[in-house]
């Protein structure tokens, strides 16, 4: 079952194509990570599925609900935005209570209700303090207590990390952390180290359109670079140099690129490698600092793709 | 109907807490109790200014119908002037801010958040007019003769009625705005 689906969806703003024909569909359960450089029409799309925005054309279905149901959307998700606004001279309980209000529930389910969401992202010691005098990460923990309110099929979290230090980030995500497996998740953001902390399933999306669709592990699987990489202590540059621009000569070597100290060969059989490099290395009687297999980050994968698009 | 109430309810905290509902009720009863007042006593003030004893003599004997004038006149200037200061920021506040973004994708319709702010200022005018008014008709039946109360309550009605209708009008522009200020204006 699917939690989100766009279907060729467009949004222009006079001339500029914000959204230009972006398929997509979440699956439920996952934790999808919505990854694009800065106008690239992810809070569009976020504006669009909430329904405070609307398509020019195309389709959107949340949970089997089409997004033109405005009251049904309403009871199926919850919305952070990017910068959640409170009323300041209420206090969480309070901003919680009227929240819960809006969906009818009574007074014993809201009370419960609430208390659960402070506790759950961490804001029960402060339930009584005004809103107004709290910080960046608190307010965006508060958003996401009153996104949840509604036990949401689908939570949208537009940028929900983005403005914040280490320290209000790392509490953010772990609120998020806490929050999978009860709803599906669908986080936008440009920083990729969040989406590789939290999220299981990852879109690319630039100008508009979907680059790349996969799960996490996929994605860097396919974009994996077979390559080891060497670095030795100083002093032994030299030799290493030698040595490292003789193993052109083995059958799994592709190439050798060898700069002072370090140097990364690239091989075109990695099982070969795996049982041949190591031996060698010790053989040589090198002094080794470092010996590892690169692992492309989301990010480098995130650059070459945008960067295709862009050519 | 139940969101209705909900942000009814929202509102009334807001004006209770904000002071709104303070700053309208003094405002307007201080102009309620000051208008017969002044209307009463301007030939004494004049004459206790220096060179204004020549005016004195010129301005005849006040009667309840200055009372009244002066009482319609300051309030359906200031109920006009709070009435704009404090319903201008009301939603372009709430949309500048993200809160209108925050609460309209629940489910709310667009016609309960705006009617909520509209009911909760007409009433809180209402009681503040009220209130305000009777104390210029205590005033006035202290200060010169008893005018007819069913009269007077109509009068004031009737400023509120003008009251409520500057409010929509600008409810409508602080809507229609991004920014208060060209609401306001």
């Amino acid at each position: 079952m699917t939690a989100i689906q766009i279907t060729d969806l467009r949004k222009t703003y006079g001339s500029i194509n914000a959204l230009d024909g972006l398929t997509l569909a979440v699956e439920t359960g996952t934790v999808f990570g919505f990854l694009g450089p800065n106008g690239a029409g992810k809070s569009t799309t976020l504006r669009i599925l909430t329904g405070l925005a609307r398509p020019t054309s195309g389709q959107a279905q949340i949970a089997g609900v089409d997004i033109t149901r405005r009251g049904e959307i309403a009871r199926r998700i919850g919305y952070l935005p990017e910068e959640p606004a409170f009323y300041g001279w209420m206090n969480p309980a309070e901003f919680l209570d009227h929240v819960a209000r809006t969906f009818g529930m009574n007074a014993a389910q809201r009370k419960v209700r609430a208390a659960e969401l402070l506790a759950q992202v961490g804001l029960s010691d402060v339930s009584k303090r005004r809103i107004a005098g709290f910080s960046r990460g608190m307010r965006q923990r508060l958003g996401l207590a009153q996104a949840m309110i509604n036990h949401p099929a689908v939570l949208l979290l537009d940028e929900p990390v983005s403005a914040l230090d280490p320290v209000g980030r790392k509490e953010v995500l772990q609120a998020i952390q806490t929050m999978r497996g009860q709803t599906t998740i669908f986080m936008s953001t440009h920083i990729l180290a969040d989406v590789e902390r939290v999220c299981d399933t990852v879109a690319i999306i630039d100008h508009g359109k979907l680059v790349v669709e996969a799960p996490q592990a996929e994605l860097l699987a396919r974009y994996t670079i077979p390559a080891y990489e060497l670095e030795c202590e100083p002093g032994s540059e030299a030799p290493f140099k030698a040595w490292a621009s003789g193993l052109t000569g083995q059958p799994w070597v592709a190439s050798v690129i060898a700069n002072g100290g370090s140097a990364r060969v690239i091989v075109n059989d990695l099982a070969a490698a795996r049982s041949g490099l190591l031996p060698l290395a010790a053989a040589s009687g090198l002094p080794l600092r470092r010996f590892e297999v690169v692992t492309p980050s989301l990010e480098d994968i995130f650059m070459r793709l945008v960067k295709a698009e862009e050519k | 109907m139940n969101t209705m109430l909900t942000f009814l309810r929202k509102e009334w905290i807001e004006q209770a807490r904000t002071s709104r509902l303070i700053i309208l009720g003094v405002v307007l009863v201080f102009f309620g109790l000051s208008s017969p007042l002044f209307a009463k006593f301007t030939p004494q003030i004049l004459a206790l200014v220096p060179g204004g004893e020549q005016f004195a003599g010129l301005v005849p004997a006040p009667t309840v119908t200055d009372a009244i004038t002066q009482y319609v006149k300051n309030i359906n200037q200031f109920s006009l002037f709070l009435a704009i200061l404090l319903t201008m920021g009301m939603v372009a506040q709430e949309k500048e801010k993200g809160t209108a973004a925050m609460m309209l994708v629940k489910p709310v319709s667009r016609t309960a958040f705006l009617l909520a702010k509209f009911v909760s200022l007409s009433l809180t005018f209402l009681a503040a007019m009220l209130v305000s008014g009777l104390a210029a008709y205590y005033y006035t039946v202290l200060l010169f003769s008893t005018p007819d109360l069913g009269a007077w309550l109509g009068l004031t009605v009737l400023m509120w009625v003008y009251a409520v209708v500057s409010i929509a009008i600008t409810l409508l522009f602080s809507t229609l705005f991004r920014s208060q200020a060209a609401a306001g204006g």
